[in-house]
């Protein structure tokens, strides 16, 4: 009867106990069995990269960097990206972490920078030393950092003043092209060439029907895919307004600039590269399928995976994928983003050239301060970003290499990012009211429902008078800001009056440089602007970028003494 | 609550009840708990090295109820500088703590800042009583700042005492940025040639931090380039500005936009020349 009694009443307790110890011991004999026999060192990598492609890299790479180091083995954590997040804060605060872990998801930017404070090792004194796995290569002289495309300008953080992380990829955007279809469809082996080919093959496509008698749609699209085509096709024709609002002369237009010129009189909605930009996103979303926007990324790659859809633009992340979906069926295909040629009728005159692409390295890993083998730990990610490890990592996974002098696995050639070129300048939106009616408009001009004049008749008068407020709000912002800056600023003092000799020297650098920047000169260039809005219109004024009287005057001058 | 909140949520609350967590350093100072952003512990740190009558620990206990967000108290930071102005008046931590009372007053919250007059008198107390001090060439350059940044601005003044600043200080480390402000207050005043001196000056007077001598100049590059280019019309001096921006900055996106000036200079020279030789040959004829 007692007995009965206990069974019953820790029966609950005893059945939770059973499964953790089943759990703990299947974890451990799993962990071991995947440890080769002669491994004295295991370094674990955590990650949220669950595509195909990147486990079977980091094994592959794993397998090759026990040929030069075999006490090392790697075992890899491979988290979904929902719970990432919570998963990398639980592992660090309980100091049970992967010795190198992915970062860069499911926490926000400001807890982020206290665990790379608290969390992980800087890698500053690394980062500027050779690689040693360059070794051999025309980069094997060059500091860690610089053998990287970008410089690797994502790794360091400014707050800190310390570089912590190591990118492995790059990524790029382009459209991917069902190459069966298109012939079947077309006639064509090749995609089109430029922009007008494109609306033409869209045209055709668009003509033809399957079996069940549906059309066929040209562009598989959703509201995830359409800022691509506008970042990548569109928004380029705006840039022309950095000549006329780039009224601090930075070489960009920033949203309070362009307000200040609408605002003034200098430029306006009618100005044609803007009216240009509109109207090519016209011409696009016309090859859209019926209710895009209310679709999602998932329905839209469906689409094109049931090849219903000729057309579909993405990253090099979906690439493995996308093909891995076609797999059997048809093959995929990667094309450049059709540009207007200079004899286009409607863009031909406004596009001044290709879009500009940033180099910028991401898919990046930190090394943890609770790891048993920092030195290993760095060694492995030298490794993998050493010139022939990085393009190694990313011809398998089928990713962009992030080092100089690599090569791209032959169906990501199409993205190799293109470094000249032009880049959007047409920031409209200020803060909360006018962002929201910006999207109510813009919503309705992709489906067709109003045009960019009765777009611009709605918005220009709201903009003009809602931006007075917004802009202010702006300004006042900027002053809630000082005090995260004075804040940051302060430890940096502190740091640099209680450091000694080179380390001095060079924190009290950073300081007085950051403190200019950041606080000194902070407002000169809002007060530029008050100043312009204060005067009122004023749309003969010269541009930022135009000669002045004076100017031309002395060079008439100069041209006229010399042969 | 989305899932962004939700994440959030987690991490904060994890954080919050992570004092002296696993995997901190043990010999922690305070400021590496204020860096940190652990602005509790800071303060217990602080609090308690400045029992020992440390003035550095008194300053940066002031700092952390300065600066710390949210749970600021400006009153007691206030008072604690003051301790330090009295405690230690000719150490580094008290010409920084002048410096700190006067920007409480100009980064008080907007609705609430005081008259300008008032902040200008404040930076101007850190000058007189620390001239030769960091802190004090610091406020002086606010000063100027603060003056050039308003509507109605009284350039020419701002131009005399930061020249007299740059004759009297060749060796002050706050130049480069002392001709930044210049630079400024010339193009208020509408003289190009003087505002292209004074870039030209700032970057010449930056200095170069010896652990990472690779530094950003792109953004001076740009503005010398454009003012040499528009504003002054040495058109030799924005050729070289500009291909130097190109060869050292060669990724940036605004190289398309360089190469499109230079080949607007070429354009330029060569129509300015087609118009002078149309011109010799008229009066010739």
């Amino acid at each position: 009867m007692k007995v009965v009694e206990v069974i019953r009443k820790y029966f609950a307790v005893g059945v939770v106990m059973l499964v953790y110890a089943w759990a703990a011991v299947a974890i451990v004999t799993y962990r071991r069995e995947e440890l080769p026999a002669e491994a004295k060192i295991v370094l674990r990598l955590g990650h949220w990269q669950l595509e195909p492609g990147v486990r079977q890299a980091f094994t592959r790479m794993a397998a090759e960097y026990r040929k030069i180091r075999p006490e090392v083995a790697i075992i890899q954590d491979a988290i979904p990206e929902s719970v990432y997040g919570q998963w990398m804060t639980t592992q660090l605060m309980g100091g049970t972490a992967p010795d190198i872990i992915e970062v860069g998801l499911g926490v926000p930017y400001n807890v982020l920078l206290g665990f790379h404070a608290r969390y992980f090792l800087p890698l500053t004194t690394y980062v500027n030393q050779p690689n040693p796995y360059n070794a051999g290569t025309p980069l094997a002289d060059t500091i860690w950092r610089l053998t990287y495309k970008d410089g690797m300008r994502n790794s360091y953080i400014e707050e800190l003043q310390e570089y912590m992380l190591v990118p492995l990829a790059q990524f790029g955007i382009r459209i991917f092209y069902n190459r069966d279809l298109l012939r079947r469809l077309t006639g064509r082996t090749e995609p089109p060439q430029n922009y007008r080919e494109f609306l033409a093959v869209c045209e055709q496509i668009k003509r033809q029907r399957d079996e069940q008698g549906r059309p066929y749609l040209p562009i598989a699209a959703s509201q995830y895919h359409v800022t691509m085509w506008e970042d990548f096709m569109a928004n380029p024709l705006t840039f022309a307004a950095v000549r006329f609002v780039d009224f601090d002369r930075d070489g960009a237009v920033g949203n309070v600039e362009l307000f200040a010129g609408m605002k003034t009189g200098r430029i306006d909605f009618d100005f044609p590269p803007f009216a240009a930009r509109f109207e090519m996103i016209r011409q696009l979303t016309s090859h859209f399928q019926e209710g895009f926007t209310g679709l999602g990324r998932d329905e839209a790659v469906f689409l094109f995976a049931q090849q219903r859809a000729v057309f579909i633009t993405t990253g090099t992340w979906d690439a493995s994928s996308l093909v891995e979906q076609a797999r059997g069926v048809f093959e995929v295909g990667v094309m450049n983003f059709p540009l207007p040629t200079s004899d286009d009728p409607d863009f031909g005159a406004i596009l001044e050239g290709p879009r500009y692409e940033r180099p910028s390295a991401t898919f990046t890993f930190a090394i943890t301060r609770t790891t048993k083998h920092p030195d290993v730990a760095l060694d492995f990610l030298r490794f993998l970003s050493s010139q022939r490890g990085n393009e190694q990592l990313n011809h398998i996974i089928g990713w962009i290499p992030a080092i100089k002098n690599t090569t791209l696995p032959p169906m990501l050639e199409a993205f190799a990012p293109n470094l000249q070129g032009v880049y959007p300048a047409m920031p409209i939106t200020l803060g909360g009211e006018t962002i929201i009616r910006w999207q109510q408009l813009t919503s309705l001009f992709h489906v067709h429902q109003i045009t960019y004049p009765e777009l611009v008749a709605r918005f220009r008068p709201f903009y003009l008078e809602q931006g007075v407020r917004e802009f202010a709000e702006i300004v006042r912002n900027r002053q809630r800001g000082v005090a995260r800056d004075e804040q940051f600023l302060a430890g940096l003092r502190a740091r640099w009056l209680r450091a000694e000799g080179v380390e001095a020297e060079s924190l009290g650098v950073r300081y007085r440089q950051l403190t200019a920047g950041r606080l000194i000169l902070r407002d000169l260039g809002m007060a530029r602007l008050q100043r312009m809005l204060a005067q009122g219109p004023s749309p003969q004024s010269r541009a930022p970028y135009e000669w002045s009287e004076a100017a031309l005057a002395k060079i008439r001058s100069h041209v006229e003494t010399t042969p | 609550m989305g899932s962004m909140q939700v994440r959030w949520w987690f991490a904060s609350v994890l954080i919050m009840f992570s004092d002296g967590v696993a995997a901190t350093p043990p010999s922690m100072s305070g400021w590496d708990y204020y860096r940190l952003g652990d602005f509790s512990m800071a303060a217990r740190m602080f609090e308690r090295e400045a029992a020992r009558g440390d003035a550095g620990a008194l300053y940066g206990l002031a700092a952390t109820w300065h600066w710390r967000r949210p749970g600021e108290d400006l009153e007691k930071a206030r008072q604690l500088y003051e301790q330090v102005l009295a405690q230690a008046p000719e150490s580094d931590w008290a010409a920084w703590s002048a410096l700190a009372l006067a920007r409480m007053k100009a980064t008080m919250p907007p609705g609430k800042e005081p008259p300008v007059t008032e902040i200008l008198a404040a930076y101007q107390r850190v000058v007189d009583r620390y001239p030769w001090h960091n802190a004090g060439e610091e406020a002086f350059l606010f000063i100027q700042a603060t003056r050039l940044s308003q509507v109605e601005t009284d350039a020419a003044a701002v131009v005399q005492e930061l020249e007299r600043f740059l004759k009297e200080r060749p060796q002050s480390k706050y130049r480069s940025t002392a001709f930044g402000l210049l630079a400024y207050a010339n193009e208020i005043l509408g003289r190009p040639e003087q505002q292209l001196a004074a870039l030209l000056a700032q970057l010449e007077a930056l200095e170069t931090d010896p652990l990472n001598p690779t530094r950003d100049v792109s953004g001076l590059y740009w503005q010398i380039a454009a003012v040499a280019c528009f504003e002054v019309g040495d058109l030799r001096l924005a050729r070289e500005i500009y291909q130097k921006f190109i060869h050292e900055y060669p990724t940036d996106s605004r190289v398309f936009f360089a190469k499109q000036q230079l080949k607007r200079i070429d354009e330029l020279e060569a129509r300015l020349r087609r118009e002078r030789l149309t011109a010799q040959r008229s009066t010739q004829e």
